[in-house]
């Protein structure tokens, strides 16, 4: 067993990357100075983290040209840090960061002599790439070449000949500034199982604890003992406050860097009460309640935790249809990473305004339900819209002309008799693509006089819902025509009936879709398992987007057998369900991700699925030599195969001595 | 001074015999028709056992002293010896015990049965006289003593004294105590319990062939009255009765969740899917997760999962698992969704009184110990 510690991230990624420049003691950015104009990095204008910019004692990427101040200070530019996990973001540190890359593995990450690890890069918003900067480290400082994956050099493999830790860092050239995605991948011996360890101490008064997480390989079949050694946190009172001192109630959200911890609330009555690990970085995202701009940025424990909010940049707007009359009821969104604005609301004018932060954005506009028209959503990137901090913005959406028509659907009981009062129906575009819907226009009128336009496509889809009347029936009045998806949600009355998903062909002259609700349909199969799986839970869980279907749950019995009733796919679409057993809790079984089993309609018998045989792992949760009792054990899988890792395989409460004991599953399956 | 000088001629033996007037004359004889006599006739030495100690308890030391004296002034030698058995006639020097130890005092250093104690005192003139004494060691009645522990869960209750309902209780009487360090046998006998309780004492899983050890499952709330007697190999026997209360049932208590507690709004992409789960479940028979070595009356937790959109009524989603996730592409820019949870343990109505008499609009919901049975939290999607 080996113990791989993640809980002070930012000295990990320090001495295996040294790439972490401000974190890791690199030098501070020059201060910034009031900018002349043209500036496009919006994390400049706030003036820094915590709105210290007369301080400007950091910032590496404050950006040329910045309108005011200087950048964040210390932290900016730090990646993700996710250990031997299937996806790595690049983080959302720093204030100047226009875009996110994000790192995916795609093989698995066992060591061997001609052992080699894929992995894939991708960037946010849907930028253009021009050029992909790969640098892998191995934990001993030996730069590992990569080589690109069939031209694609998104893709590049790389040789994981010995176990430990393989640093990866990836730039993109898009044109505008990324944030680099900077990973550490865990590679294991053969034979070893890589599991994550989350620990909450329990909400103790004068316990500054905070959830913390470490990374334990677990030979196959060995039991082990881990020791779990929280670090203290400090204790800091995060609240808004705008430039004239005034308090602004907001959500706050706290995210480390290199872990999947968070801590997020609203300060609508009080300061959010954070402990935060002394060295760790983290993101903080602040959505203000009112016209003020969200904003994000880097931040350790050593700043304060008043947080100054400038309002930010307005723009105003139109939203139209294709005829050019107003649509009101439409909601407007610009968007930078995670970083929203705030939402415009169009009124019966169309007109909108909202508030965001300066720089190349992506927009959402979504229209009003039942208007027919479909989502609307344009890529930053060179493309993007950008929004001068000094000039007077405006955006003008026009929806495309379609040909369209009305889409009834009649929703009836699973025999077709009678119609179905309290139904729902969700319709989508029967297609992955999205197509242009219309066009987006940004004007920039600068105090100057001068303007700069720029039209942009938008692409969309159309995905809506409503609810049926009392006769079972409702209306999309003017759908472009086009095949459609259509779900019928049955009312919580009938509980035999399914999720019931059906496909039309929508004409100008309108159609008609009657829905007979489906029946549940049984998905039933075998589980194997050393000493037998009687009595061991399996559940399946819809993969779905949009409308998923309820958890099924069964015993199985005799011989492993089970049989789960659960809501069908369509004709032309499989429902995806993830299967997890779920022993009872001492014995000598293991929860278990089992697979996942596409179904369309009628009955289905899955495979044969093993349930994983349990290892016992005994530990102890102590910090500062104290025993921590009450914490709750979380274990998560960390592989690269790991069907799920965001739910937990196991989890426990430590008992008074600080002691646990948790069944891990066996041997190189993955859970 | 004449009798100052015949002290001095007819020394000790001269001296002795003063104080007795009536053979003063006759001394006065001697002395004066024989000159100094030294030949003297000695006189044995006294003994006797002191009266300490009174009692002498088996498998305690016992020290006994003695006093004597010596008619004549001489120095005494003690001697002493035990013999099983009461003491004899012991007017038969035959059947004094041959094999004594010299010194002052004498220490049994554990008796157990029936002895006698014998000192001889004896002066240099080999004047012996004896003293002996039977003594019966007396056996302690050991004292009986049960401590409880609880075995789980690790439940700490508001009140200290009583121990939670579902809960193993192990009752110890390996504290009793013997001071003869006798072996013992213990005795357990659930005297009395609460109405509708099937509880009984039972070995412990890790004890199972330890007499000291009782295990009880406590599964109904009150009174439970538990005796222990404890006996010695002499068949001495004590008593005693312990009353463990156990606590009414308790209301299962949403400790801990992601997105957190008190995390009441939420903001969202709605390109993401959106988690929450329960993470812990304080309770006393229906925790979540179980920790370690789950009660056998353990239970489980249910979780029932509300959504709602904007000011629409919450609906119901499902009750099978401790998360649910809001899909990605389920909802839209400017959404505000509720997500609600609630929990109940294996006393439905109970619970279910407390949720009812909740305003359902207000994001949380607790009973009278403040703990949360219920949470709503609202997401924004932006």
């Amino acid at each position: 067993m080996k113990s791989r510690a993640s809980l002070l991230p930012v000295l990990l990624s320090c001495a295996a990357l040294a790439l972490l420049d401000a974190a890791c003691g690199g030098s501070e950015g020059a201060p910034g100075t009031a900018g002349t104009g043209g500036g496009t990095v919006d994390g400049a204008v706030d003036g820094g983290i915590f709105g210290d910019a007369s301080a400007g004692s950091g910032g590496a990427t404050a950006g040329s040209g910045g309108s005011v101040g200087s950048g964040g200070r210390g932290v900016s530019g730090t990646g993700g840090a996710a250990t031997g996990g299937t996806t790595g973001a690049g983080g959302a540190g720093g204030a100047a960061v226009g875009c996110f890359i994000t790192l995916t593995t795609l093989s698995a990450l066992e060591s061997g002599p001609n052992m080699r690890a894929r992995m894939k890069a991708s960037v946010s918003n849907g930028l253009r790439v021009t050029a992909w900067t790969w640098q892998v480290q191995f934990e001993n400082g030996n730069q590992i070449p990569t080589t690109p994956f069939n031209d694609d050099p998104s893709v590049v493999d790389f040789a994981i000949k010995s176990p430990g830790r393989y640093a990866v860092k990836v730039q993109a050239g898009t044109g505008i500034e990324c944030r680099a995605a900077d990973v550490v991948v865990t590679v294991m011996a053969p034979g070893m199982s890589s599991f994550r360890f989350r620990v909450t101490p329990p909400a103790t008064a004068g316990l500054d604890i905070p959830t913390q997480e470490q990374d334990i390989e677990v030979g196959p079949d060995v039991s082990a003992t881990v020791r779990l050694d929280l670090s203290a946190g400090t204790n800091v009172q995060m609240a808004a406050y705008d430039t004239t001192g005034r308090y602004i109630p907001a959500y706050v959200r706290i995210s480390g860097l290199s872990s999947g911890v968070t801590i997020e609330g609203h300060t609508a009555r009080h300061p959010l009460d954070v402990v935060m690990l002394p060295l760790a970085a983290y993101d903080v995202l602040v959505v203000p309640d009112g016209p003020y701009a969200p904003n994000l940025f880097s931040a350790t424990s050593a700043q304060p935790g008043r947080i100054q909010i400038e309002q930010g940049t307005y723009v105003s707007g139109k939203v139209v249809n294709a005829a050019g009359d107003p649509v009101s009821g439409a909601r407007v969104i610009l968007r930078s990473g995670i970083r929203p604005s705030t939402v415009g609301l169009s009124d019966q004018l169309g007109e909108f305004s909202l508030w965001t932060r300066a720089g190349t954005l992506s927009a959402v506009i979504a229209p009003p339900p039942g208007a027919g028209l479909p989502e609307a959503n344009v890529a930053a990137g060179p493309a993007g819209i950008t929004i001068d901090g000094y000039a007077a913005n405006r955006l003008t959406m026009t929806w495309a002309a379609a040909n369209r028509g009305t889409l009834s659907v009649l929703v009836k009981t699973t025999d077709g008799s009678s119609p179905v009062a309290g139904a729902r129906v969700r319709v989508e575009s029967d297609t992955t693509q999205a197509s242009v819907v219309g066009t987006l226009r940004v004007e920039n009128a600068s105090p100057s006089g001068a303007t700069q336009t720029a039209t942009l496509d938008a692409t969309g889809v159309v995905r809506t819902e409503l609810n049926v009347d009392a006769t079972g029936l409702t209306r999309f009045p003017g759908l472009p025509v086009g095949s459609y998806k259509v779900t019928a949600v049955p009312p919580g009355t009938i509980p035999e009936a399914a999720l019931t998903t059906t496909h039309v062909g929508l004409t100008a002259a309108g159609f008609t879709a009657t829905v007979p609700l489906a029946s549940r349909v049984m998905l039933s199969g075998t589980l194997l398992a050393k000493g037998g799986a009687n009595g061991v839970r399996v559940m399946a869980i819809d993969q779905s987007t949009g409308i998923t279907a309820p958890v099924a749950l069964a015993i199985a019995g005799d011989r492993g057998a089970y049989s789960l009733s659960v809501d069908p796919g369509s004709q032309m679409v499989d429902r995806v369900y993830r299967l997890v057993a779920d022993p009872p809790v001492g014995g000598t079984l293991a929860r278990t991700v089992l697979g996942v089993v596409p179904i369309r309609v009628g009955n289905k018998v899955a495979p044969d699925f093993t349930v994983a045989t349990a290892v016992p792992v005994t530990g102890f949760v102590v910090s500062d030599g104290q025993a921590i009792g009450g914490a709750v054990v979380q274990v998560f899988c960390v592989s690269a195969t790991c069907l799920d890792p965001t739910s937990p395989i196991a989890e426990t409460v430590t008992l008074q001595n600080g002691s646990f004991t948790v069944a891990l599953p066996a041997s190189t399956q993955s859970p | 001074m004449a009798y100052s000088l015949l002290l001095d001629r007819c020394g000790r033996f001269c001296s002795r015999f003063f104080p007795i007037a009536g053979v003063f004359g006759a001394a006065v004889v001697l002395v004066l028709g024989g000159g100094c006599y030294t030949n003297r006739i000695n006189v044995p030495p006294t003994v006797e056992i002191n009266e300490a100690p009174i009692d002498v308890w088996r498998g305690q030391r016992a020290t006994f002293t003695a006093t004597a004296s010596d008619p004549d002034r001489d120095v005494v030698t003690l001697e002493w010896a035990i013999t099983t058995g009461a003491c004899p006639d012991a007017q038969d020097p035959a059947t004094w015990p041959a094999a004594r130890e010299t010194r002052p005092s004498y220490v049994v250093p554990s008796p157990s049965d029936p002895f006698c104690i014998w000192v001889f005192a004896t002066d240099p003139y080999g004047a012996t006289k004896h003293a002996h004494r039977s003594v019966d060691p007396k056996n302690h009645v050991p004292v009986a003593r049960i401590d409880v522990e609880l075995v789980e869960p690790p439940l700490p209750i508001s009140a200290p004294e009583e121990a939670p309902l579902y809960g193993q209780l192990r009752m110890i009487g390996y504290n009793s105590m013997d001071e003869d360090d006798d072996p013992l046998s213990f005795t357990w006998f659930l005297s009395a319990s609460p109405t509708g309780s099937t509880a009984q004492l039972i070995n412990c899983a890790d004890a199972i062939d330890d007499p000291t050890i009782r295990c009880l499952w406590a599964e109904q709330p009150g009174d439970y009255e538990i005796q222990l007697s404890v006996s010695d190999n002499l068949g001495a026997t004590s008593m005693v009765k312990r009353i463990v209360k156990v606590a009414d049932d308790q209301l299962p208590c949403l400790s801990q969740t992601t997105p957190m507690l008190n995390a009441t709004v939420l903001v969202r992409d709605p390109k993401e899917e959106v988690r929450f789960d329960v993470d812990r479940v304080t309770d006393d028979g229906d925790p979540f997760p179980f920790s370690s070595s789950p009660s056998s009356l353990s239970g489980v937790t249910q979780f029932s999962w509300f959504v709602g959109v904007g000011m629409e009524p919450l609906e119901f989603r499902d009750r099978n698992f401790p998360s649910l996730t809001l899909p990605a592409d389920a909802f839209t820019i400017g959404d505000e969704i509720q997500v609600r949870v609630e929990i109940q343990d294996r006393k439905l109505a109970k619970v279910r009184a407390i949720l009812d008499a909740c305003d359902p609009k207000a994001a949380t919901c607790a009973g009278s110990s403040g703990c949360l049975q219920r949470v709503t939290w609202t997401v924004r999607y932006l």
